[in-house]
């Protein structure tokens, strides 16, 4: 992991402090220590390139714009977790307005988040896992990609989502549950998805 | 194995095939730039460039003006590039757009500007690029200065040798150069000469073919764009003398004015 110790925390923070100033050296610095774990998050989430690109833009101008609502006493890495989720969130929410105008005939959310899925769907072919992963709603799949992914305890996710510890709980439980339950089935089924709709309708 | 095993394992091992393309730091970076120079701050900009990036070449070619351009041999460039193509063999630089960043040279001229145009002083440095190299068969040694205001810009380009100037354009000060008659055009283009060269005795002008000035290749290239074709520029001249200008009003909202020499 990039930032884990509190030093390193605090050297980011004071670079952080220091783009305010205007120091391309800071920026540098910090783009420098956390760009690539930025990039891979949302990379686990959004397929399009030139989308990550935009979402990773938004989420450094979220960055040094909220600065001051950043508490030192809690993770840093958290912190910019949290951006970079909203910031996917906020897309992800602009993108399904636009599907729903120019796709009116598929007006139903239900609908809509098939679509999506499939979108989405990019995972190496003999990775059954990742597909299956790929295949769960988002608010499943975040959840996963923050424990397994980046590690975060359950509470640390809690606070990066903005949800109760409750609700991290009951999504990585049933998440899970989804998971082993596709692998079972995926086992019997002989030659992989020849018809993967019963996955889709069970989200 | 257990699911959770597999989940990080797999994920780790998508993770690492996943890389950040160089791209999005330019992206960010710009971004960066824009955000604290609206915020109007007092700051002083610095940077190493720690990320040179061949795949960003040509997205700052494109970006920085064809008459731009030339490098002070001193000031550290915010980013370098060098392209070689279609005759153009160039090093382009970027610099960070602050007063600090140009040489003695490129100074005296932005004077000149601000003595020509005083309202100049109140505007911002946008962009400062620089290229040193050949164009075709012309030697560049060039820096390229944008200062705006709002939605005003004004642009110099400069020889970093001798400090002439190469280019002066203005756009959006509220002058519609399209509607006015060619008498008023001869007018804004003298006034706005004259502002940085003093009074221009003797000279005569005359409103001329682009479509006609061009070789034989470039004619070919351009003979279905009826645009093009009926495009002209003012060119403003003095038999007894070398300088001579060459004003483009083609551009919505833009009066710019090529320096020549016989």
């Amino acid at each position: 992991m990039l930032d884990k110790s509190k030093e390193k925390d605090l050297e980011l923070y004071k670079s952080i402090e220091n783009l305010k100033e205007g120091s391309m050296e800071a920026f540098d610095f910090i783009y420098e220590s956390t760009s690539s774990d930025i990039y891979r998050l949302i990379s686990m989430i959004i397929y399009n390139e030139m989308d990550r690109e935009d979402i990773m833009n938004e989420v450094y101008i979220q960055i040094w714009s909220s600065i001051e609502k950043y508490d030192t006493d809690k993770p840093f890495r958290a912190w910019i977790h949290g951006i970079t989720m909203n910031q996917i969130s906020s897309f992800k929410r602009k993108n399904w307005r636009i599907f729903r105008i120019f796709e009116k005939e598929c007006s139903t959310l239900a609908k809509s988040e098939v679509i999506y899925e499939e979108d989405m769907t990019r995972f190496d072919e003999k990775n059954e896992i990742l597909k299956m992963l790929d295949k769960l709603s988002y608010k499943l799949k975040s959840v996963i990609i923050l424990r397994y992914y980046s590690n975060h305890s359950l509470k640390e996710i809690a606070d990066i989502l903005k949800i109760p510890l409750g609700t991290v709980k009951s999504r990585h439980n049933l998440a899970i549950k989804q998971l082993e339950v596709r692998m079972r089935q995926k086992n019997k089924n002989e030659g992989g998805f020849k018809d993967n709709s019963w996955i889709l309708k069970d989200n | 194995m257990d699911i959770k095993r597999q989940l990080e394992g797999e994920l780790s091992n998508q993770a690492q095939r996943e890389k950040c393309p160089d791209r999005i730091y330019f992206k960010v970076r710009n971004s960066y730039i824009e955000s604290v120079m609206k915020k109007g701050e007092n700051i002083k900009m610095k940077k190493t460039n720690k990320f040179v990036l061949n795949g960003i070449a040509l997205a700052v070619a494109i970006m920085i003006p064809v008459g731009a351009l030339a490098a002070p041999y001193v000031i550290k460039a915010f980013n370098t590039i060098k392209i070689e193509e279609n005759g153009v063999n160039m090093t382009l630089s970027e610099y960070l757009p602050e007063k600090t960043n140009l040489t003695d040279i490129q100074q005296a001229g932005l004077e000149t500007a601000y003595k020509a145009y005083p309202e100049l002083e109140k505007f911002e440095i946008s962009t400062i690029n620089s290229g040193e190299g050949n164009v075709d068969s012309e030697i560049m040694d060039w820096c390229s200065i944008t200062l705006k205001d709002g939605n005003r810009k004004f642009t110099l380009d400069i020889d970093n040798v001798t400090g002439d100037f190469h280019y002066l354009a203005r756009t959006n000060w509220g002058v519609d150069y399209s509607s006015l008659s060619e008498d008023e055009l001869v007018g804004e283009s003298l006034a706005m000469i004259e502002s940085v060269y003093g009074k221009l005795d003797g000279y005569d002008y005359e409103f001329k073919s682009a479509y006609e000035d061009l070789n034989t290749e470039k004619a070919e290239l351009v003979k279905d764009n009826d645009d093009y074709k009926n495009r002209k520029y003012l060119e403003i001249s003095n038999e007894d003398e070398d300088r001579y200008f060459k004003v483009d009003y083609s551009e919505k909202g833009q009066l710019a004015v090529v320096v020549l020499n016989k």
